[in-house]
Protein backbone atom coordinates (compact mmCIF):
# COMPACT_ATOMS: atom_id res chain seq x y z
CA UNK A 1 0.00 0.00 0.00
CA UNK A 2 1.43 3.44 -0.89
CA UNK A 3 2.19 5.94 1.87
CA UNK A 4 -0.55 8.29 0.66
CA UNK A 5 -3.12 5.49 0.50
CA UNK A 6 -2.08 4.44 4.01
CA UNK A 7 -2.52 8.03 5.24
CA UNK A 8 -6.02 8.20 3.72
CA UNK A 9 -6.97 4.87 5.31
CA UNK A 10 -5.64 6.05 8.68
CA UNK A 11 -7.78 9.21 8.52
CA UNK A 12 -10.94 7.21 7.79
CA UNK A 13 -10.22 4.68 10.56
CA UNK A 14 -9.18 7.16 13.26
CA UNK A 15 -12.15 9.44 12.59
CA UNK A 16 -14.48 6.75 14.00
CA UNK A 17 -16.92 7.09 11.11
CA UNK A 18 -16.84 10.88 10.93
CA UNK A 19 -14.82 10.91 7.68
CA UNK A 20 -16.46 8.89 4.92
CA UNK A 21 -13.97 9.59 2.15
CA UNK A 22 -10.36 10.75 2.31
CA UNK A 23 -8.32 11.78 -0.70
CA UNK A 24 -4.60 12.63 -0.68
CA UNK A 25 -3.31 14.69 -3.58
CA UNK A 26 -0.08 16.37 -4.54
CA UNK A 27 0.00 20.17 -4.71
CA UNK A 28 -0.17 19.97 -8.50
CA UNK A 29 -3.39 17.98 -8.38
CA UNK A 30 -2.21 14.40 -8.89
CA UNK A 31 -4.23 11.83 -6.91
CA UNK A 32 -1.80 10.05 -4.57
CA UNK A 33 -4.18 7.88 -2.55
CA UNK A 34 -7.76 7.52 -1.43
CA UNK A 35 -9.88 5.59 1.05
CA UNK A 36 -13.62 5.19 1.50
CA UNK A 37 -14.25 6.24 -2.10
CA UNK A 38 -16.15 3.03 -2.80
CA UNK A 39 -19.24 5.07 -1.81
CA UNK A 40 -21.38 5.83 -4.84
CA UNK A 41 -21.16 9.34 -6.25
CA UNK A 42 -17.61 10.06 -5.10
CA UNK A 43 -14.86 10.24 -7.69
CA UNK A 44 -11.44 10.72 -6.05
CA UNK A 45 -9.89 11.92 -9.32
CA UNK A 46 -12.54 14.65 -9.60
CA UNK A 47 -12.09 15.67 -5.96
CA UNK A 48 -8.31 15.87 -6.43
CA UNK A 49 -8.65 18.09 -9.49
CA UNK A 50 -11.31 20.29 -7.85
CA UNK A 51 -9.37 20.91 -4.65
CA UNK A 52 -6.01 21.40 -6.40
CA UNK A 53 -7.56 24.26 -8.39
CA UNK A 54 -9.40 25.71 -5.34
CA UNK A 55 -6.38 25.63 -3.06
CA UNK A 56 -4.04 27.10 -5.65
CA UNK A 57 -6.52 29.95 -6.32
CA UNK A 58 -6.85 30.60 -2.60
CA UNK A 59 -3.10 30.51 -2.02
CA UNK A 60 -2.51 32.84 -4.94
CA UNK A 61 -5.06 35.35 -3.62
CA UNK A 62 -3.69 35.24 -0.10
CA UNK A 63 -0.10 35.61 -1.32
CA UNK A 64 -1.24 38.64 -3.34
CA UNK A 65 -2.33 40.19 -0.04
CA UNK A 66 0.92 39.29 1.67
CA UNK A 67 -0.75 36.54 3.71
CA UNK A 68 0.74 33.07 4.33
CA UNK A 69 -0.53 29.82 2.83
CA UNK A 70 -3.56 28.40 4.63
CA UNK A 71 -2.99 25.32 6.80
CA UNK A 72 -6.60 24.20 6.76
CA UNK A 73 -9.77 24.95 4.82
CA UNK A 74 -13.27 23.91 5.89
CA UNK A 75 -16.01 23.94 3.28
CA UNK A 76 -19.51 23.30 4.61
CA UNK A 77 -22.07 21.86 2.21
CA UNK A 78 -25.41 21.28 3.91
CA UNK A 79 -24.71 19.09 6.94
CA UNK A 80 -21.42 17.77 5.53
CA UNK A 81 -17.95 19.27 5.36
CA UNK A 82 -14.94 19.06 3.11
CA UNK A 83 -11.91 19.69 5.33
CA UNK A 84 -8.62 20.22 3.53
CA UNK A 85 -5.31 20.05 5.42
CA UNK A 86 -1.90 20.77 3.97
CA UNK A 87 0.65 18.13 4.94
CA UNK A 88 4.15 18.40 3.54
CA UNK A 89 3.83 18.57 -0.23
CA UNK A 90 0.32 17.07 -0.15
CA UNK A 91 -3.24 18.09 0.53
CA UNK A 92 -5.41 15.74 2.54
CA UNK A 93 -9.12 16.16 1.77
CA UNK A 94 -11.66 14.67 4.20
CA UNK A 95 -15.32 14.38 3.21
CA UNK A 96 -17.39 14.00 6.38
CA UNK A 97 -20.64 12.30 7.29
CA UNK A 98 -23.69 14.48 8.05
CA UNK A 99 -23.31 16.58 11.22
CA UNK A 100 -19.79 15.30 12.00
CA UNK A 101 -17.73 15.57 15.15
CA UNK A 102 -15.68 18.30 13.54
CA UNK A 103 -13.27 18.54 16.47
CA UNK A 104 -12.31 14.91 15.93
CA UNK A 105 -11.88 15.42 12.17
CA UNK A 106 -9.55 18.38 12.81
CA UNK A 107 -7.65 16.43 15.47
CA UNK A 108 -7.12 13.43 13.19
CA UNK A 109 -5.95 15.61 10.30
CA UNK A 110 -3.65 17.65 12.58
CA UNK A 111 -2.04 14.52 14.01
CA UNK A 112 -0.99 13.08 10.64
CA UNK B 1 -2.84 33.72 -18.21
CA UNK B 2 -4.15 31.58 -15.36
CA UNK B 3 -2.32 33.72 -12.80
CA UNK B 4 -3.71 36.93 -14.28
CA UNK B 5 -7.26 35.53 -14.29
CA UNK B 6 -6.92 34.51 -10.64
CA UNK B 7 -5.50 37.91 -9.69
CA UNK B 8 -8.38 39.76 -11.34
CA UNK B 9 -10.92 37.41 -9.72
CA UNK B 10 -9.33 38.03 -6.33
CA UNK B 11 -9.40 41.82 -6.79
CA UNK B 12 -13.06 41.64 -7.84
CA UNK B 13 -13.91 39.68 -4.67
CA UNK B 14 -11.87 41.87 -2.35
CA UNK B 15 -14.43 44.67 -1.69
CA UNK B 16 -17.04 42.12 -0.57
CA UNK B 17 -14.68 40.34 1.83
CA UNK B 18 -14.79 42.56 4.97
CA UNK B 19 -18.61 42.32 5.12
CA UNK B 20 -18.56 38.54 4.59
CA UNK B 21 -15.85 37.99 7.19
CA UNK B 22 -17.68 40.26 9.67
CA UNK B 23 -20.92 38.31 9.21
CA UNK B 24 -19.13 35.00 9.72
CA UNK B 25 -17.45 36.22 12.89
CA UNK B 26 -20.71 37.64 14.24
CA UNK B 27 -22.36 34.27 13.79
CA UNK B 28 -19.55 32.44 15.57
CA UNK B 29 -20.49 30.94 18.90
CA UNK B 30 -17.27 32.28 20.41
CA UNK B 31 -18.54 35.84 20.50
CA UNK B 32 -21.55 34.79 22.56
CA UNK B 33 -19.51 32.60 24.88
CA UNK B 34 -16.78 35.09 25.69
CA UNK B 35 -18.15 35.32 29.23
CA UNK B 36 -16.98 32.94 31.92
CA UNK B 37 -19.71 30.42 32.73
CA UNK B 38 -18.38 29.37 36.13
CA UNK B 39 -17.04 31.19 39.13
CA UNK B 40 -13.59 29.83 40.14
CA UNK B 41 -14.85 28.91 43.60
CA UNK B 42 -18.44 29.12 44.64
CA UNK B 43 -21.15 27.25 46.45
CA UNK B 44 -23.14 25.05 44.11
CA UNK B 45 -25.91 22.89 45.56
CA UNK B 46 -24.83 23.56 49.15
CA UNK B 47 -21.29 22.45 48.33
CA UNK B 48 -18.26 24.62 47.74
CA UNK B 49 -16.68 23.66 44.41
CA UNK B 50 -13.32 24.85 43.11
CA UNK B 51 -13.25 24.83 39.35
CA UNK B 52 -9.70 24.01 38.25
CA UNK B 53 -10.25 23.92 34.49
CA UNK B 54 -13.20 25.29 32.65
CA UNK B 55 -13.89 24.15 29.09
CA UNK B 56 -16.79 25.13 26.89
CA UNK B 57 -17.42 23.03 23.78
CA UNK B 58 -20.08 22.42 21.16
CA UNK B 59 -21.81 19.22 20.04
CA UNK B 60 -19.66 19.20 16.88
CA UNK B 61 -16.54 18.68 18.99
CA UNK B 62 -15.13 22.20 18.77
CA UNK B 63 -13.63 23.89 21.82
CA UNK B 64 -15.00 27.41 22.31
CA UNK B 65 -12.87 28.13 25.32
CA UNK B 66 -10.43 26.12 27.41
CA UNK B 67 -6.79 25.10 27.79
CA UNK B 68 -4.89 23.99 24.69
CA UNK B 69 -4.99 20.28 25.60
CA UNK B 70 -8.81 20.40 25.57
CA UNK B 71 -8.86 20.02 21.76
CA UNK B 72 -7.36 16.54 22.20
CA UNK B 73 -9.96 15.45 24.79
CA UNK B 74 -13.21 17.13 23.81
CA UNK B 75 -13.77 15.29 20.46
CA UNK B 76 -13.67 11.93 22.28
CA UNK B 77 -16.03 13.21 25.00
CA UNK B 78 -18.42 14.26 22.21
CA UNK B 79 -18.14 10.77 20.68
CA UNK B 80 -19.03 9.37 24.11
CA UNK B 81 -22.04 11.66 24.39
CA UNK B 82 -23.11 10.63 20.85
CA UNK B 83 -22.86 6.94 21.77
CA UNK B 84 -24.95 7.53 24.90
CA UNK B 85 -27.52 9.36 22.76
CA UNK B 86 -27.65 6.32 20.44
CA UNK B 87 -28.41 4.26 23.56
CA UNK B 88 -31.34 6.58 24.28
CA UNK B 89 -29.54 8.60 26.96
CA UNK B 90 -29.46 12.31 26.17
CA UNK B 91 -26.98 13.57 28.77
CA UNK B 92 -27.84 16.84 30.49
CA UNK B 93 -25.26 16.53 33.25
CA UNK B 94 -22.80 13.87 34.36
CA UNK B 95 -20.17 13.48 37.04
CA UNK B 96 -17.13 11.35 36.18
CA UNK B 97 -14.56 10.17 38.68
CA UNK B 98 -11.19 9.88 36.94
CA UNK B 99 -7.64 9.10 38.02
CA UNK B 100 -7.00 12.88 38.25
CA UNK B 101 -10.08 13.96 40.14
CA UNK B 102 -13.63 14.67 39.06
CA UNK B 103 -15.10 15.98 35.83
CA UNK B 104 -18.54 17.48 35.51
CA UNK B 105 -20.14 17.59 32.06
CA UNK B 106 -23.16 19.85 31.80
CA UNK B 107 -25.30 20.72 28.81
CA UNK B 108 -25.72 24.46 29.12
CA UNK B 109 -27.74 25.44 26.06
CA UNK B 110 -27.48 26.08 22.36
CA UNK B 111 -25.90 28.65 20.09
CA UNK B 112 -26.45 28.77 16.33
CA UNK B 113 -28.21 25.38 16.23
CA UNK B 114 -25.38 23.62 18.06
CA UNK B 115 -25.62 22.32 21.60
CA UNK B 116 -23.18 23.85 24.06
CA UNK B 117 -21.62 21.85 26.89
CA UNK B 118 -19.35 22.81 29.73
CA UNK B 119 -16.71 20.55 31.19
CA UNK B 120 -15.01 21.39 34.44
CA UNK B 121 -12.45 19.67 36.57
CA UNK B 122 -12.55 19.72 40.32
CA UNK B 123 -10.76 17.89 43.11
CA UNK B 124 -13.79 17.81 45.42
CA UNK B 125 -16.33 15.08 44.74
CA UNK B 126 -19.36 17.01 43.53
CA UNK B 127 -22.76 15.57 44.36
CA UNK B 128 -25.26 15.22 41.52
CA UNK B 129 -27.06 18.11 43.15
CA UNK B 130 -23.90 20.24 42.85
CA UNK B 131 -23.48 19.17 39.21
CA UNK B 132 -27.09 20.16 38.53
CA UNK B 133 -26.55 23.53 40.25
CA UNK B 134 -23.40 24.09 38.15
CA UNK B 135 -25.38 23.36 34.98
CA UNK B 136 -28.19 25.72 35.97
CA UNK B 137 -25.70 28.47 36.84
CA UNK B 138 -23.90 28.01 33.51
CA UNK B 139 -27.21 28.06 31.60
CA UNK B 140 -28.13 31.35 33.23
CA UNK B 141 -24.73 32.84 32.27
CA UNK B 142 -25.21 31.60 28.70
CA UNK B 143 -28.66 33.19 28.41
CA UNK B 144 -27.33 36.46 29.82
CA UNK B 145 -24.69 36.43 27.10
CA UNK B 146 -27.18 35.86 24.29
CA UNK B 147 -27.41 32.06 23.94
CA UNK B 148 -30.44 29.80 24.37
CA UNK B 149 -30.69 27.55 27.41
Amino acid sequence: MSEAREMATRVVKRSLGNVEVCVVLTEDGILAGAAGHENPGVDPEALAAMFAVSMSALEFGLADQGLPRPDRMDLKIGDRHFVVRRKGGHYVVAYTKRRPNLGLVYLVLDSL
Amino acid sequence: MMAEALASLWRALLPALPAAVGAALGAAAGSVLAVRLFKPRAEYGRRKVSVAADVVFTSDGLVVRGPSDAVCRVPYIVEGLNLLRMAGLAVRSAVLETDKGFEVIAKVGAVGGREVYALLSTQEAPTLEAAHALAVSARESLVESGGEA
